[in-house]
């Protein structure tokens, strides 16, 4: 039996429920499960449940709800859930591995002693859980990155990203869905739309999804609708 | 018949409450950093609370009413004429067809909003239910950009005009200025004398504050080395102490999750109050219990409900 949630109060309009501070494939099949029964049970006055690696943010509408309804419906409700593993939906991401779109590709394949093809093949091979969405709409935090793939932020991070970018940040490898600033170094891209708001769902991804990325050749990532750099 | 932007000014969105509940999907709440003063806007033209209005900030734009219209302006004091006769702040106007609505020199305020009857929700672009500008994500409003000279927002039919004023009273959300409450992030993963040097420093916003964060300038507070934690959602308010010490207070356009330490949480009665600080102002932080802030917004919200007749 896992130890029950660590709960406590972020201001007055939210609270964070913990299952402990690490990626894992235990804690997030914990988050999944929970997320799944605090959705079924939710109250009106709930906001907004945002899951992260190892915890639930459950936003509330503190006119309507005092803190210790908050904490009471929580106790309740957290007790029923079970852990639950990643969905079967396994999404693949082609993705065009390359210097132009992927400026940092061959300086991390030097850096960690590999040949280029030796970290797309490292970088192909896991089904990464998405744990969360997070930073911008629709961008998923993937965990499961080959520890010798692990690798810090830029310093100083670009302006802009192009979107489709697929990169890693720390332990993480993630895709920016839009063009935004972003300091993780960039492997290569996806034509893959992974947001667009005048799409029905506008996301392409959800929390407890996989995804395998899929090494594909430039013709391939132009037939996709894949852009190249001006 | 519309309302003709001749001037953008400095940086001129449309907003409304925004489009909080999509933290899943990575999406900002965004809407009004001061959610009070577009409140009493929108109440001012007989609007819902929540209606689309633009937010003014701090350099005002010339718009042109194509036709006869109530307004009303709310928040930062920015000198507001109307064919160059003084417009009072929190009351509602009647605009005739051809007049030209000018903003001046910010006397104070950070940023002002604009309603108008039946709201400028017309033009915008709506996400997941709300007209918000998103500029970071490109969402909402005019293709999620600030307005631009030439733009032109849809005017509603306009009803019967009714003279409608904002009570006295609304000042004491704003008071005092410079100093914002918030409640410590219980068991902060920082130095014990992070959270009281943070309460005893004196701050000046950051002029690299904007929609998603007010960075503040002070001394560097102690903070871990190595403080990166593992990336975890963030609420309103969050007070995030990165490694060079200097606290970002998130704000309308905030990331849905960050990775620093936190040192609290700005109450929400009190956003209001921080979304007026301008670039430079001077600002200090007070800790206050869950039960205060509880209350302090309670009076908000018990206030609102008789603010406007």
């Amino acid at each position: 039996m896992a130890a029950p949630p660590h709960i406590q109060p972020m201001g007055d309009s939210a609270f964070v429920v913990r299952f402990g501070d690490s990626i894992s494939l235990e804690l997030h099949a914990r988050v999944v499960g929970a997320l799944r029964v605090l959705d079924s049970a939710r109250e009106r006055w709930v906001v907004d449940l945002v899951p992260g690696y190892a915890s639930i943010m459950v936003l509330y509408d503190a006119l309507r709800a005092a803190p210790e309804d908050v904490l009471r419906w929580l106790e309740a409700t957290l007790p029923s859930a079970r852990p639950e593993p990643p969905s079967h939906r396994l999404v693949e991401v082609p993705v065009w591995y390359h210097p132009s779109v992927g400026p940092d590709l061959e300086p991390l394949a030097r850096e960690k002693g590999l040949a280029v093809e030796e970290l797309v093949a490292l970088h192909t091979a896991p089904e990464y859980p998405v744990y969360m969405l997070g930073f911008r709409p629709g961008f998923p935090f993937l965990g499961g990155l080959d520890p010798r793939l692990f690798s810090p932020r830029l310093a100083t991070p670009r302006a802009a990203v192009p979107a489709g970018s697929v990169g890693i940040g720390g332990q993480q490898t993630g895709i920016y869905p839009q063009r935004s600033p972003g300091g993780w170094r960039l492997l290569g891209r996806t034509p893959l739309k992974l947001f667009s708001p005048e799409r029905e769902p506008p996301f392409a991804l959800n929390v407890g999804d996989r995804v395998r990325f899929v090494s594909v050749s430039e013709a391939r990532y132009r037939e996709l609708g894949g852009e190249l750099p001006a | 018949m519309s309302l003709r932007v001749q001037k953008p000014g400095m940086f001129t969105t449309i907003q409304d409450l925004g489009r909080p509940g999509q933290g899943r999907w990575g999406v900002s709440p965004s809407g009004a950093m001061d959610p009070l003063a577009l409140t009493l806007a929108n109440l001012l033209v007989g609007n819902p609370a929540g209606a689309a209005a633009l937010e003014v900030t701090a350099l005002g734009p010339e718009l042109l009413f194509e036709r006869e219209a109530t307004f009303a302006l709310t928040g930062a004091e920015l000198r507001a004429t109307l064919d160059g006769a003084p417009v009072a702040t929190r009351q509602a106007h009647r605009a005739r067809a051809g007049q030209v609505l000018r903003f001046g020199a910010r006397a104070h305020g950070a940023r002002a909003y604009l309603a108008v009857a039946g709201g400028l929700g017309a033009s915008a672009q709506s996400f997941l239910g709300s007209a918000a500008t998103d500029v970071e994500a490109h969402l909402g409003g005019l293709g999620g950009r600030p307005l631009r000279a030439g733009d032109v927002l849809a005017l509603a039919p306009q009803p019967p005009f009714q003279p409608r004023s904002v009570h006295a009273g609304w000042e004491r959300w704003y008071q005092p200025p410079d100093v914002v409450r918030f409640i410590p992030e219980p068991g902060a993963r920082l130095p014990a004398e992070a959270l009281e040097r943070f309460e005893a420093a004196r701050f000046r916003i950051s002029p690299r504050s904007n929609r998603m964060g007010y960075r503040l300038e002070g001394p560097a507070l102690p903070t871990e080395t190595g403080g990166l934690q593992l990336s975890e959602p963030v609420a309103p308010g969050t007070i995030q102490l990165p490694p060079d010490g200097q606290p970002i207070v998130l704000m309308a356009d905030r990331q849905t999750t960050g990775g620093y330490p936190r040192l609290g949480h700005v109450l929400r009665a009190d956003v209001p109050k921080l979304a007026q600080r301008w670039l430079g102002d001077p600002v200090g932080f007070r800790a206050v219990t869950l039960e205060e802030a509880r209350q302090a917004l309670r009076d908000l919200q018990a206030w609102l409900e008789q603010a406007v007749a």
